[in-house]
């Protein structure tokens, strides 16, 4: 359904003096989706999640590489269809919603802006669209300052889905919200795929999530890819060290008690030589610090590590 | 005599629309060296208990209580003087967010030294050691030359250990961190907890642990107190909490977890509606409009009491594991009709 290939981004930090830095946001990240499957993409702050979604929306233009629905690029495709087959669900509801329309003109706007259709003949799909989220029918003539966090991102995820996307991108659509309405927003999300047949890009930093809802997983680290595979193939044997240590730092109710991982995420201005991981890494050795891992096949998922490809 | 003494505390804000108690009822204890976990979602009144307690709450909060002691000393009617020999020196608090919480126009050393200079009567070269000792305490690498650092050059981590250090100048006897990690990454997150538990047992420091995530509590805090509506409705022992819990608003925060229990994209169970409006509040249990289990009896008004429940008959079944866990006092509930049995996960 969706593939991506060798994707980068990089930002340039112009400098007054001396040479411009490159920030490598992104860096030859590849993958595949299959179609109503859901994809999970963890990560720290700063590893390139929110900017993998970006470029693949066409917000920022990606430097080098291709992102291809149904075989066809954007530049195919052309902005608008391309928009009409990707969509996305913003992080914060509170900022990500114009406080000035009404929810009814949220969701109509993009069949206002796509279709060319007026606010009044778009307004009864936007209705049908408001209860499908799960919103009474009253709550249209309301501001997005009348509603609650969970009802602000269920009006985010039903103006996404005004356009019916075949794939939706939803940046930690739930990690703004309470635990008790993160669930109810969970499981609509659930609902909602199975009913459009959704592809569902899902990025969030909380593994436990993830691993509810990811039919595969996409571990990344400083704008490359850690590992890539299947969800059980991923969970029940995770290879790459950053992989383990993600799954082990989460609190969970059992109490265990395990290692922290050391440090902080490097600073992709500088990021370090060899294996941008080995710094962190308590498997790392010598050779970690001079040689880049490339990608590799390595049982059923890809995985970018030396000490485990060579094994 | 236990450290922090609250009996009944009620919060009240004055506004244009008429009066709201956001916080009311609150009675705990805590003791010399406890950790004590607080959930609850936002808006169950968590943060404001802990700004009473720190006598930090804007001027329009009318604080009420039958009993609000620290060591024995009365908090209600605390001259600014005398707030300021307690605060930062025998309480501190660490807050949500680091970056806004330090001062920007400041450098590190400034601040902890601050904090130094106000409560202690250590000379100028004995304060720059204690500053290089504690920032060496919180973990951060070569103190000597991130003295000089201001918050934006610090990372989130960075400053959140920052913060702790200045919570920690003056050796307080309580610590009362208010969502530390939530503005961290879960490694960050991992490694900020275990620094504070760390500190707080080799301080025997009690440590108030505020966080939304039941999660954290239950690996970092010895009891837990659970929040509803600027309520308390069920506190006790963490492992009996998890594994037992007894008010169905605990059972559905700890359901509501997608973790480990759950089945690979099954519905998860979620608590239905919204925590009700303070103007509006319901009558009886707070948590009656969103409770599967609610019925007319709870309607009446509830008190948080002791429960002793069903231990004893599941003493038998699971012999070895209950025995050790429970002193059936300590419990406390405010349900007409708790929870028995184990968590159905």
């Amino acid at each position: 359904m969706l593939e991506v290939k060798n994707l980068s981004k990089f930002y340039i930090k112009k400098k007054i003096w001396g040479k411009d830095q490159e920030v490598r946001a992104l860096d030859g990240v590849s993958f595949n989706v299959k179609k109503g499957e859901c994809l999970g993409i963890v990560g720290e702050s700063g590893c390139g999640k929110s900017t993998l979604a970006k470029t693949l929306l066409g917000i920022e233009k990606e430097t080098s590489g291709v992102a291809t629905i149904e075989g066809k690029s954007r530049q195919q495709l052309g902005d608008k269809e391309w928009h009409k087959k990707i969509q996305m669900v913003f992080q914060d509801p509170y900022s990500s919603l114009n406080p000035r329309l009404k929810a009814i003109e949220l969701i109509a706007a993009p069949l206002m802006i796509n279709e060319g259709l007026s606010l009044k003949d778009a307004k009864g799909s936007a209705l049908k669209m408001l209860q499908k989220v799960g919103l009474r029918a009253e709550m249209a003539e309301r501001y997005p300052h009348m509603l609650s966090g969970g009802q602000r991102q269920r009006i985010g995820l039903a103006r996404a889905l005004m356009l019916r996307p075949s794939i939706l991108i939803c940046d930690e659509p739930v990690s703004a919200l309470d635990v008790s309405i993160q669930a109810q927003v969970l499981n609509l999300l659930m609902d909602l795929q199975d009913e459009f047949e959704l592809t569902l890009l899902f990025i969030s930093h909380d593994l436990h999530v993830i691993k509810h809802i990811g039919h595969s997983i996409l571990v990344m680290y400083l704008g490359k890819v850690a590992e890539f595979g299947e969800r059980d193939t991923l969970i029940n044997l995770p290879l790459h060290p950053y992989t383990q240590a993600l799954l082990g730092t989460i609190p969970g109710l059992d109490g265990k008690k395990h290692p922290p991982l050391q440090g902080e995420l490097p600073s992709p201005l500088n990021p370090p030589p060899g294996c941008t991981f080995h710094k962190r890494c308590p498997k790392a050795q010598k050779s970690c610090e001079i040689n880049i891992p490339p990608p590799t096949i390595k049982s059923g998922r890809i995985v970018a590590c030396d000490l485990i490809t060579s094994q | 005599m236990a450290l922090i003494e609250v009996e009944n505390l009620a919060i009240t804000f004055k506004t244009q629309k008429g009066e709201i108690t956001p916080v009311r009822g609150i009675t705990f204890n805590l003791e010399e060296g406890e950790s004590l976990g607080v959930v609850g979602e936002s808006g169950s009144g968590k943060s404001l208990t802990n700004l009473a307690i720190m006598g930090l709450l804007p001027p329009n909060a009318i604080v009420t209580a039958d009993k609000l002691l620290f060591n024995g000393q009365d908090l209600l009617n605390l001259s600014d003087f005398s707030w300021q020999k307690i605060r930062g020196e025998k309480m501190a608090m660490i807050f949500q967010d680091a970056m806004t919480a330090l001062n920007p126009c400041y450098n590190v050393e400034f601040q902890i030294q601050e904090t130094l200079k106000i409560h202690t009567s250590l000379n100028r070269k004995e304060r720059l050691e204690r500053c290089i000792h504690l920032l060496d305490l919180v973990g951060i690498a070569d103190p000597n030359s991130r003295l000089k650092s201001f918050p934006h050059e610090l990372s989130g981590g960075m400053a959140q250990r920052v913060m702790i250090a200045i919570a920690l100048a003056c050796n307080p006897k309580v610590l009362i961190a208010d969502e530390p990690t939530t503005a961290l990454d879960v490694t960050i997150q991992d490694q900020i907890l275990k620094l504070i538990t760390e500190i707080q047992e080799k301080n025997k420091m009690a440590l108030i642990l505020v966080t939304h995530d039941i999660g954290v509590v239950s690996e970092f805090s010895k009891n837990i107190q659970v929040m509803y509506a600027g309520e308390i409705v069920e506190k006790g022992p963490t492992k009996e909490i998890i594994k037992y819990p007894r008010h169905p608003y605990t059972q559905g925060l700890l359901n509501s977890r997608p973790g480990h229990s759950v089945i690979f994209r099954e519905r998860l169970p979620s608590i239905s509606g919204l925590v009700p409006d303070m103007r509006q509040r319901p009558l009886g249990c707070q948590f009656r409009p969103r409770c599967t289990f609610a019925s007319e009896n709870c309607e009446r008004p509830i008190e948080l009491y002791p429960s002793q429940f069903a231990f004893e008959k599941n003493r038998s079944e699971h012999n070895s594991t209950m025995m050790s866990i429970t002193t059936p006092s300590v419990r406390q509930i405010r349900c007409i009709h708790p929870l028995e049995g184990e968590r159905n996960a």
